[in-house]
């Protein structure tokens, strides 16, 4: 009750505090509304071949997805609000996610001093190891921060935030402690603009440093548990001419949690990057190393919720359809990494570059466990309510989690043919990465045609030809696509991916999709039909599966 | 100048957060002093209630912390495995163990449980959900024998008969408080101890990715008096310190093992399925 | 409180419908390539017109509708003094590759990046690519989403029509 009094107060101040030097008609005529809309909807239906039956519908023929956001700024002031509703969630959202309300509701007053937001807020320390609140529609992943935040830009080049409040757990209202608070403050400051002399300096140089403390009451009655448990961060940015260096480090004291076994081990984490890029030519070399990194405003919750930090994977994110049917998701618990790309643009009037040039990438990445030994001779690496093991900061460890090896090339060929070539190769660890304990690593070959062919200056025909050749898991698969699309406003598409090769003979099913599509200004009108095959889907690092489903998906969206 | 001052705030303000932080040193488990009372003292129990199944990877170490809460609580807590959906589902050796059962199912549906482990604790309902992921069954189970005051006993009486394997079952329950809420009464039986494989993905708990050898503990075997119990008052009120008694009789599955075999009781209200009180007897006891 | 406050949201946008056809960008702190803050204040074109792209590694359309921009560009910024701002909402995953792939791409085009989405949110933008084209003073005057071969021709129209060129 005397939260929400407090929250009423502050909201008035901070509407006197924007409209005190303005007239009654301002408050009208200078003010400006944005929002925008989406809705996503789907009516499922039984497919003996997809073994979805009515009973595992289970009388959810209709899952609509929907949220409604406006914002409303005049002046330095603005405030927003977004409206959500999951009645009842898509198949393969949580069951949580059920629900309807105002999840996000915030007002903020900005000047180039002083910025402060009270309510729901989204906000990211640095890279995000320590701090990251954000919000994944496709994912219904909403870790929002619903407190206060103070931004200070005391001079030229330091930015200090400081932010406290609590985290967004699905539709469960923040009460009598049902979960952590968290506190937190981070400074950046641009040496070349504060530091005389150094203004003009060929080296350019960022520092920033950060502590997040979150509070949780221990109520366990198996473990004396940590109710404060504080991280920090520190990281550098260097840029020089056409190299780049960036680099952050990450540590937490102990931190039991579900997600580590309730172990008392201490967290760290780094990430680095280096790169060296001029025009036609970009290469970057990415370096990271995990170490019992959760870090959840409630230590009980083991699913995709109440991160208060993020742990970026770094590995190329595909985007064609069987190039990302195995997508790497970060193993918070431990693991080391590289990832090294190369873009490349071969000039135009060459004999490979031809009249328009050509386009290479090429990326590399490979992410390993890290080694944990024994604390003891007696007790088992990981055991709830010990330290847990050791681990040597430069081991890896032989298991690998993942590996990606890909190239791309794009070309133009003439006015009327665009054409992408990829082939990748990988190496997935499915058992660590999807929980399918004792199932082989997939090794995977995947080859994409993407061409383009133009008709008219607005007609467009598109075709996807993909392979992907595996022995493990569900085998082959073959994919073609084709699109005709009359810019900007209409498309209209077929699609079909194969299983061919599944081990199991009745399960080599096929996948059609027919769709279409209008689109004006910023509104989108999507349907589609036909089955989708069962998946993961990630965005960012966090992933969700996505149950095999057959029916009628549509999608509206709009923006003002 | 400016420059100074700030990061002197900074480091204050930095250096109070930490200060703020709990370095918890050895021993990071407290000691249980297991459950009891003066035997003649109703005390509250707990039921928790792991959907759980033998492909399901997470689940050893759930009911790892199932088992160190027993250690805490001792017959205060009452376990009840209930293996059921896609990880339950029998396959190829030596996956080929089917422990599941209608009853399962049922309530699995009726729950909408997707996620394994996952935990019912007294089917006590919090924010919307009784669904428990097991990061939270060691601080419920805490809260209800701490802070719920017992409103009903149940006592059961077991006689088994070795030779003809048929078992006779009295259960007397009674109510210590008024009510005009409705109750069923729900006796199930459970097999302790059976032998099979399970997948498992935490070293600390056994070999990965497979353990051989597991024992699946607690295991729900069949319902006694339906998949929903039976109704204790229809359309009455309670009678406070009235003894409920109700009798089955049945012949015990030959594939079971009675020296592992329990019944478990329990009153469940029908407005939200919580349950009251909960007893567990074995049946050679 | 949450029915007044919308109650009061209702309110100001019956109100305010009049000034929705020329809403500016609002302001908000994103990143420069190399990492310093950048205010989205500073997307300015001397009184030309101002294409805004949201756009990101993963997203296949927005490379190649930002291709298209590119082979154009040096043509359009000659006959209209276009500005074209790439808006890269990838998140720390993928940031660093950014730059070595904007210039291994060769886009001639400012790139910025929006790390935590937090223009895009302003912004109001659901799915990329999510195009705007601002007019001489910094009013948005059209968007589109998705884009397809030759959408970028449609869009030049209108660039053409801001700059007083038919």
């Amino acid at each position: 009750m005397l939260k929400i009094r407090i929250m009423r107060k502050l909201w008035i101040v901070l509407f006197l505090l924007a409209f005190t030097s303005l007239e009654a008609q301002d408050f009208l005529d200078k003010a400006q509304i944005n929002g925008s809309f989406q809705v996503d909807g789907q009516f499922y239906q039984p497919d003996d071949a997809l073994g979805i039956t009515d009973s595992l519908i289970g009388g959810r023929k209709l899952g609509l997805n929907g949220f409604g956001n406006i914002t409303y700024t005049l002046g330095k002031f603005s405030a927003g609000m977004r409206y959500e509703a999951f009645l009842t969630p898509l198949a393969g959202f949580d069951p949580l996610q059920e629900g309807n309300g105002f999840p996000y509701l915030w007002a903020s007053y900005q000047t180039d001093f002083v910025g402060v937001t009270v309510g729901n807020f989204y906000e990211q320390f640095g890279n995000g190891l320590i701090l990251r609140s954000y919000e994944e529609w496709t994912l219904g992943y909403d870790n929002s921060i619903n407190g206060m935040r103070v931004i200070l830009r005391p001079s030229a080049g330091i930015t200090i935030k400081g932010v406290y409040g609590t985290q967004r757990y699905f539709w469960q209202k923040y009460e009598n402690g049902n979960r952590g608070i968290v506190r937190g403050l981070d400074a950046e400051v641009d040496l070349n603009q504060t530091i005389k002399g150094w203004e003009s300096a060929a080296v350019r140089v960022l520092v920033g440093a950060s502590g997040v403390s979150k509070y949780q009451k221990d109520n366990d009655p198996l473990y004396n548990l940590p109710e404060n448990v504080g991280a920090w961060a520190g990281r550098v940015n260097l840029s020089a001419g056409k190299f780049n260096f960036a680099t952050e480090y990450a540590y937490k004291i102990n931190d039991p949690s579900a997600i580590n076994n309730f172990i008392y081990h201490e967290g760290q984490a780094v990430l680095s990057s280096l790169s060296y890029s001029q025009p036609g030519l970009g290469v970057v070399l990415q370096l990271k190393r995990v170490d019992n990194f959760s870090f959840k405003s409630d230590r009980r919750v083991n699913g995709n919720a109440v991160d208060i930090n993020f742990i970026p994977p770094i590995n190329r994110t595909h985007s064609y359809s069987l190039a990302a049917r195995y997508p790497y998701a970060t193993q918070p618990n431990g693991e080391m990494g590289l990832q090294f790309q190369l873009n490349y643009k071969i000039p135009k009037g060459t004999a490979l570059g031809g009249k328009y040039g050509t386009g290479i990438a090429v990326n590399f990445s490979q992410v390993n466990d890290i080694v944990r030994n024994p604390i003891n001779d007696t007790t088992l690496v990981n055991t709830s309510g010990t330290l847990g093991y050791t681990s040597d900061f430069f081991k890896v460890s032989d298991s690998v989690f993942f590996r990606d090896f890909n190239i791309e090339i794009e070309k133009k060929i003439n006015n009327k043919w665009k054409a992408v070539l990829q082939y990748m190769n990988l190496h997935y660890d499915i058992a660590t990465i999807e929980g399918h304990a004792g199932e082989p690593a997939v090794k995977a070959h995947i080859g994409v045609l993407d061409l383009t062919h133009k008709l008219t200056s607005r007609k467009s025909l598109r075709m996807e030809l993909q392979g992907l050749f595996t022995e493990q898991d569900e085998g082959d698969w073959a994919a073609a696509m084709l699109e005709y699309a009359i810019a900007p406003r209409w498309f209209f598409n077929v699609a079909d991916q194969y299983n061919y090769g599944h081990p199991d003979a009745d399960k080599r099913n096929h996948y059609y999709t027919v769709s279409m599509g209008y689109l004006k200004e910023s509104t989108r009108v999507a349907l589609t039909y036909g089955r989708q095959s069962e998946g993961v889907v990630c965005v960012g690092g966090v992933c969700r599966q996505v149950p095999a489903s057959s029916g009628l998906t549509i999608t509206v969206s709009t923006n003002f | 100048m400016k420059f100074k001052s700030l990061s002197l705030i900074l480091f204050v303000l930095i250096a109070g957060i930490f200060n703020s932080c709990d370095k918890i040193d050895p021993p990071y488990t407290t000691q249980g002093g297991g459950g009891g009372g003066e035997p003649e003292e109703v005390i509250q129990k707990v039921l928790l209630e792991d959907y759980t199944g033998h492909k399901c990877v997470n689940c050893p170490a759930a009911a790892k912390l199932a088992s160190d809460l027993k250690e805490v609580y001792g017959d205060q807590l009452i376990i009840l495995a209930v293996h059921t959906g896609v990880f339950a589902e029998p396959e190829n050796p030596p996956f080929d163990l089917d422990l599941r059962t209608s009853y399962g199912d049922q309530w699995r549906e009726q729950y909408n449980i997707i996620g394994f482990p996952s935990g019912l604790i007294n089917r006590r309902i919090e924010q919307g959900s009784a669904i428990l992921s097991s990061g939270k069954w060691g601080e419920k189970v805490m809260d209800i024998i701490e802070n719920i005051q017992p409103q009903a006993s149940i006592d059961i009486q077991t006689v088994f008969d070795d030779q003809s394997r048929n078992l006779e079952l009295i259960v007397n329950s009674k109510f210590l408080g008024s009510t005009n809420e409705t109750y069923f009464l729900q006796v199930l039986l459970t097999e302790d101890s059976i032998q099979g494989a399970q997948r498992n993905n935490n070293a600390a708990v056994g070999d990965v990715p497979t353990i051989e050898d597991y024992y699946h503990r607690h295991v729900l075997r069949q319902d006694i008096n339906g998949l929903n119990g039976e109704i204790i008052n229809e359309g009455e009120a309670i009678v406070v310190n009235e003894v409920y008694t109700h009798t089955y009789s049945l012949t015990l599955n030959a594939a079971y093992k009675a020296q592992h075999c329990s019944v478990i009781a329990f009153l469940y209200r029908i407005s939200d399925n919580e349950i009251l009180q909960v007893e567990e007897k074995h049946i050679l006891d | 409180m949450r029915t007044s406050i919308f109650v009061l949201f209702a309110l100001l946008l019956f109100y305010s419908v009049g000034s929705l056809a020329q809403s500016e960008i609002p302001q908000v702190t994103i990143k420069t390539l190399d990492g310093k803050p950048f205010s989205t204040s500073e997307i300015t074109n001397e009184g030309k017109p101002v294409i805004l792209s949201f756009w990101a590694l993963w997203c296949k359309p927005c490379q190649k509708e930002l291709d298209a921009f590119n082979e154009n560009y040096a043509d359009w910024q000659e006959e209209t003094g276009v500005k074209i701002y790439a808006i890269s909402i990838d998140d720390s995953r993928s940031t660093a590759r950014v730059m070595p792939m904007v210039n291994g791409k060769a886009w001639e085009f400012e790139v910025l990046l929006d790390p935590n989405s937090d223009f895009k949110r302003a912004m109001n933008v659901n799915m990329i690519p999510h195009t705007f084209l601002l007019d001489g003073e910094g009013k948005i005057v059209s968007q589109h989403t998705a884009y397809f071969e030759g959408a970028e021709f449609e869009l030049y129209d209108k660039v053409k029509k801001i700059a007083g060129i038919e």
